[in-house]
């Protein structure tokens, strides 16, 4: 039996529902040399400022017990280097390419997307509302439902391309936040981003990372992902990626019957470069040995009493 | 850069915490150079997620070597694999040293530091260069090579207690040598405690000999994808003066470094 594997995300066509998380993959040609990265359903490029971010002090990283936590402080290279320096590489990888935008300001979300539409070489964009707002005392725009509806509808004015606003779990209801992005205009949520999460050095006293707290992913994230996935499910009804702490066919499985239509892959990335491969060949196999012909099937199939 | 499987093939413990270990690596021994390292996933060690990265000690044919300091859960845990076990490696990754054509260079290593100069040293003598190894620890109990290669290689060996060799810093041993003159075309490379390196910096300006060091940083990826490894050299460029350890270093030279930065 052949095993469908491809997805629809609102417009956006993929392959197999495997994507790479963004900032875990760079610009989508460093990993080439150790795996063709044209057989992942998608890559998610690091997240793209309107200037470019030299990022927060060393150290930027601290691995924890399963998991990790960063303060990479979005570094990048910044829209126009990234058009300049970037896509040509990327308009070769025939796989759906969505670039991760992010700004300081409301405002800046939607320079980006102005500069960056006129460009081939994408096919959507991921829009990273976890970052501090300028304006609100650093506070997180993807915090609050208004902040975020307005930066989602500014984006769906400026682009004819897929939508798809990644939420932070670090908010009270998720569910409201996921509805404001539905109505602003969304083809897709992507969720989660990274916990916030800190480490202290018992010895000096110091916290393990620059800026004390930073973004807490990997392995041990999985069920607090796993659980907003389910409840963004119940909440929109536009499709899912789930994303945190996914490195195997299984954990992928999971995400999907509790209602994602794709999943990405992040920090396991590091672990294994070719974990997103080896995610894809088994959910082909569990869909053979579960006679689905579709792995669209399981979207949501989660069974309660 | 590749990833594949590597079979241990020989592991000698020495001293209370230090080991090498030789694992088959046919492609990544092809075309290792040194001051590349490797990205290795360290099987069994509970909790542990990511990979620890481990200077090239040494190529031979088919064979990599590395030279570890037991100092974590991974180190321990890889203290204690055994002849024929395999692990995964990336490799191999990030710049080498800059080796050129001169007459003589110079080796300055404190502790497990010395790991990527012991490669530099065999790869600097197959091209006919004069070396001068120094590598520096606490004492002799720490000194992070085996008492038989040190009269092999002929390198200074110096113990801060004076209980192995040169009683002092092996920067206080490289000085000697430079009191003694230094002549023609040469270079210097230091690796291990940024103190030690510093201080290497500091003798090498004043002798006007070119340093390149090799520095460490926690990393994620191993392969320029995380920026987790960003060090700051110094504060100014385009990326405020952050360099990525894993794919523009380890190796850097010396000018490129503001050393009250670190
Ligand atoms: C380019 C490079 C080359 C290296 N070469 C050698 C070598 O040849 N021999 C050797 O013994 N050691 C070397 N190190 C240091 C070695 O990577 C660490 O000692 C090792 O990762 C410690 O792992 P652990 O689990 O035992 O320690 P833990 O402290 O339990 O490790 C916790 C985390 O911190 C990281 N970490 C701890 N110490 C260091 C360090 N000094 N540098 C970078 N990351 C660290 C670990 O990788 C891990 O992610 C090198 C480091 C770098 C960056
Ligand atoms: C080193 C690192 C850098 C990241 N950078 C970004 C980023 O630039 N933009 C973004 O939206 N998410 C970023 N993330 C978050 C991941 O895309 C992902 O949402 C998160 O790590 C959870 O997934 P995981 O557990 O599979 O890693 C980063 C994560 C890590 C570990
Ligand atoms: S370790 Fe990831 S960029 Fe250097």
């Amino acid at each position: 039996m052949k095993v469908d594997l491809s997805v629809r995300l609102g417009s956006l066509q993929l392959k197999n529902p495997v994507l790479t998380a963004s900032g875990t993959f760079g610009y989508g040609t460093e990993y080439g040399e150790l795996l063709d990265v044209a057989a992942l359903g998608g890559i998610v490029i690091k997240t793209i400022t309107p200037r470019p971010r030299p990022g927060n002090p060393s150290p930027r990283i601290w691995e924890t017990s399963g998991g990790m936590l960063n303060t990479i402080g979005l570094a990048n290279v910044g829209v126009d280097a990234f058009i300049t320096d970037k896509l040509p590489a990327l308009r070769k990888i025939r796989t759906a390419i969505v670039v991760n935008i992010a700004g300081s300001t409301v405002e800046e979300y939607w320079e980006v997307v102005e500069k960056l539409d006129n460009e081939k070489g994408f096919d959507a964009y991921e829009i990273n509302v976890s970052c501090p707002n300028v304006k609100d005392e650093g506070m997180a725009f993807g915090t609050n439902p208004k902040v975020t509806e307005k930066i989602v509808r500014g984006v769906r004015e400026r682009t004819q391309r897929p939508i798809i606003p990644k939420l932070t779990p670090n908010v009270t209801s998720l569910s409201e936040i996921a509805r404001a992005c539905e109505a602003a205009g969304a083809d897709a949520l992507s969720m989660i981003n990274t916990l916030v999460g800190m480490s202290i050095d018992v010895q000096s006293r110091q916290p393990r990372i620059s800026t004390v707290t930073g973004g807490y992913s990997g392995p041990s994230i999985k069920p607090v992902a796993l659980a907003k996935v389910f409840e963004a499910h119940k909440a929109v009804s536009i499709p899912l990626i789930g994303i945190g702490g996914i490195s195997s066919a299984a954990d992928a499985l999971e995400f999907i019957i509790a209602g994602a239509s794709a999943v990405q892959v992040g920090t396991a990335t590091f672990i294994d470069p070719r974990t997103s491969l080896y995610i894809i060949s088994g959910l082909e196999e569990y869909c053979e040995n579960h006679d689905l012909s579709r792995i669209s099937d399981l979207v949501g199939s989660i069974q309660l009493d | 850069m590749t990833q594949e499987k590597g079979s241990i093939h020989r592991i000698d413990r020495f001293r209370s915490s230090l080991f090498s270990l030789q694992i088959e690596l046919p492609a990544i021994a092809e075309t290792a150079v040194p001051g590349q390292f490797v990205h290795m996933k360290v099987e069994g060690v509970q909790h542990a997620i990511l990979r620890r990265p481990l200077s090239i000690a040494g190529v031979n044919g088919n064979i990599i070597r590395l030279i570890v300091r037991i100092v974590g859960s991974g180190t321990e845990r890889l203290a204690e694999y055994k002849v024929g076990q395999t692990s995964d490696f990336i490799g191999p990754l990030g710049s080498g040293f800059d080796i050129g054509d001169v007459e003589t260079a110079y080796l300055i290593g404190g502790g497990i530091g010395d790991a990527p100069l012991l490669f530099l040293q065999d790869e600097s003598k197959n091209r006919g260069i004069k070396t001068h190894l120094f590598v520096g620890s606490l004492s002799h109990d720490e000194f992070p090579l085996e008492d038989e290669e040190v009269k092999e290689r002929g390198l200074v060996n110096c113990t801060d207690d004076g209980s192995f060799g040169f009683h002092g810093f092996v920067t206080a041993a490289f000085e000697e040598q430079m009191k003694r003159g230094v002549k023609g075309n040469t270079r210097a490379y230091t690796c291990g405690p940024v103190p030690m390196m510093k201080e290497a910096a500091r003798l090498c300006k004043e002798y006007g000999i070119p340093l390149q060091v090799s520095l460490e940083n926690r990393m994620g990826c191993g392969v320029g994808v995380c920026q987790g490894c960003a060090t700051k050299l110094k504060d100014t460029g385009e990326r405020g003066g952050f360099q990525l350890v894993c794919v523009d270093g380890p190796v850097f030279n010396a000018e490129e470094i503001d050393w009250s930065l670190f």
